[in-house]
């Protein structure tokens, strides 16, 4: 594995061997719309006030903190690169009392796999990622009864998407080391979420309608990366 | 450039291996940091907890009855009074479960609506302890509750006693002051009571009394009549049949009451008339309306002042001959059940004086 790896990065490196090579990671604040996710969150808040309880949203699918590294290839007036984006976001309806609680939990994730195109310039930069995903969804039920074991109970969930982000990014070359902040938006589209367990099952709201998950999101990022030169 | 891969792989190699580890040292070792972070939404949340009532809902508690000549009646925390041929029955409608235990042990789970009391345990001069404990949902509408996951215990203690010699209610004294009756009895203990009923000569309930402290009655409608004074304690089913003992009747005393007063009736000529008179009545302040007549059906008259002690009669009596007549007193309606009570008082004279 360990020499897998550093061919395919001894490859890159060759891709740039006319010009300048980055490797870098960066840690992207990012937002996400998950209208549909909104909506059936509040069918599930409806659920649990049929039943008099009166639960509330406590999570809906906030900003997290997304997980990129990739490698820019310099070449002439622009660069080019694969890179991989790792994100995460949950949703979750609770309710609690003296006697207890019961949860549910919708915990998303999404690895991204594409490619990133910019301009080479030290300063301010244009850039577009285009790439496809894998998102993930774990419906996670939990009630704990007072002395009582906690009962847990999970479906999971899994589509495929695409995504496209232009931005812009800035970078400071000191040394080998490159600093970096970019600013994008990611527009993003996924599939309908099949179930892992029961096959031809996909996720659908009381309507019928197909729940998907929607990336899509301000992105606003900081990186550090190694140049070789 | 310091990292040239054109010239030689020989030349590059050592550089770009050591290159290469500081790249992945330095950039992987900042995506794993990263990593640590990228499993925190950024968001504070705040589950909050759902303040309800923990108070049991006394909705659930099922009360505890016995049955008797095919009524059921209230089960109360003390010492019941069982007949042999009782039963001791338990709504199930809310309960869950319910346990019996005597004198400690185990006695019944029960899991149907009721239960009949082991043949063994009658006409046992001991007393025995029931409990009884019963399991309900608890009503807090918790989270616990609405799973069906919260109970509530209720327990409840009996002294029980299955026996014929129920105790008897006792009345104590009847005391009469300017025509009011002052009546009070011994009070009751068992916790088979329900009521204390007074009835008169006339069958009429003149008390009826829930509270099982009071020991005390005062009849303030007595117009001198002879009272049978019937004290029961009952069950709760109580109407028609006053006497029969399949109506609710637990036990009963019975006490009549002899007023003191005699008319001491006098007939007297005045000039042509002949006056029949009679010692003042003691409780005149009762008496609406006085009436006299004689053996026989014969009317001599009414007055309605009952202060008044005489009356002139409507015939001539022969001297020598003894008469009998009836002082008729007649109370005041009752305003809250809208009787009259009357008495004849007897009594002979000889004409005349």
């Amino acid at each position: 594995m360990a020499k897998f790896i550093a061919a395919l990065i001894y490859f890159v490196i060759c891709l740039g061997c006319q010009g300048q090579t980055v490797f870098y990671s960066s840690a992207v604040v990012g937002n996400y719309q998950m209208e549909k996710f909104k909506l059936w969150q509040n069918e599930i808040l409806a659920d649990f006030e049929a039943q008099s309880l009166e639960a509330t949203i406590i999570q809906e699918f906030p900003a997290s903190i997304q997980m990129e590294a990739g490698v820019d290839i310099v070449l002439e007036n622009f660069s080019i690169g694969p890179f991989v984006n790792y994100s995460f976001t949950k949703g979750k309806v609770s309710y609690q009392d003296f006697s207890g609680f019961t949860a549910s939990s919708q915990n998303i994730n999404r690895i991204l796999i594409g490619g990133k195109i910019s301009t080479v310039q030290e300063g301010v930069n244009f850039y577009g990622k285009i790439g496809f995903n894998y998102s993930s969804l774990e419906l996670i039920s939990e009630t704990k009864i007072q002395n009582r074991d906690l009962e847990v109970s999970s479906f999971d969930f899994s589509s495929i998407g695409g995504s496209l982000e232009p931005g812009i990014q800035w970078q400071k070359t000191l040394g080998r080391l490159v600093f970096l902040l970019s600013a994008g938006y990611e527009f993003n589209l996924n599939g309908q979420l099949n179930s892992k367990d029961v096959k031809d099952t996909y996720l659908v709201d009381s309507m019928n309608s197909r729940i998907t998950a929607d990336f899509s999101g301000l992105r606003i990022g900081f990186g550090l990366g190694f140049a070789f030169r | 450039m310091a990292l040239c891969v054109r010239d030689s792989h020989t030349n590059f190699k050592p550089e770009l291996q050591n290159t290469m580890q500081k790249a992945l040292s330095t950039s992987f070792l900042f995506v794993l940091s990263l990593s640590f972070f990228s499993s925190c939404v950024l968001e504070n949340v705040d589950e909050s907890f759902v303040e309800i009532e923990s108070t049991p809902d006394p909705y659930y508690y099922s009360d505890l009855q016995y049955s008797y000549g095919g009524s059921f009646y209230m089960l109360k925390t003390d010492t019941i009074w069982l007949d042999p041929q009782e039963v001791v029955k338990v709504l199930l409608s809310e309960a869950i479960a319910i346990s019996v235990y005597l004198d400690g042990n185990l006695y019944r789970e029960i899991d149907d609506s009721k239960f009949n009391l082991d043949g063994s345990l009658f006409n046992n001069e001991d007393l025995f302890e029931l409990v009884t404990e019963q399991q309900t949902k608890s009503g807090t509408n918790s989270l616990a509750d609405r799973l069906g996951q919260e109970f509530v215990t209720y327990t409840d203690t009996f002294l029980l006693k299955i026996a014929e010699n129920r105790p008897t209610p006792q009345v104590l004294s009847i005391v009469e002051t300017d025509g009011t009756l002052e009546i009070s009895w011994e009070q009751y203990t068992r916790g088979d009571f329900h009521r204390y009923i007074l009835i008169d000569r006339g069958a009429n309930i003149f008390a009826s009394i829930d509270n099982q402290n009071q020991t005390t009655f005062t009849y303030d409608h007595y117009v001198g009549q002879n009272l049978n004074f019937r004290l029961f304690t009952n069950r709760g089913a109580f109407c028609c049949g006053l006497y029969g003992e399949n109506q609710g009747i637990l036990k009963s005393s019975f006490v009549e009451f002899v007023p003191a007063y005699v008319p001491n009736f006098t007939l007297t000529k005045v000039e042509d008339d002949f006056i029949l008179s009679w010692d003042p009545l003691p409780y005149y302040k009762n008496v609406n309306s006085v009436s006299v007549e004689r053996q026989g059906g014969d009317r001599i008259g009414a007055i309605s002042d009952a202060t008044k002690t005489s009356i002139t009669l409507n015939f001539e009596p022969i001297e020598g001959e003894e008469y009998r007549f009836f002082l008729i007193t007649s109370s005041y309606p009752d305003p809250e059940n809208d009787f009259t009570t009357s008495n004849y008082e007897f009594g002979e004279v000889r004409c005349c004086n």
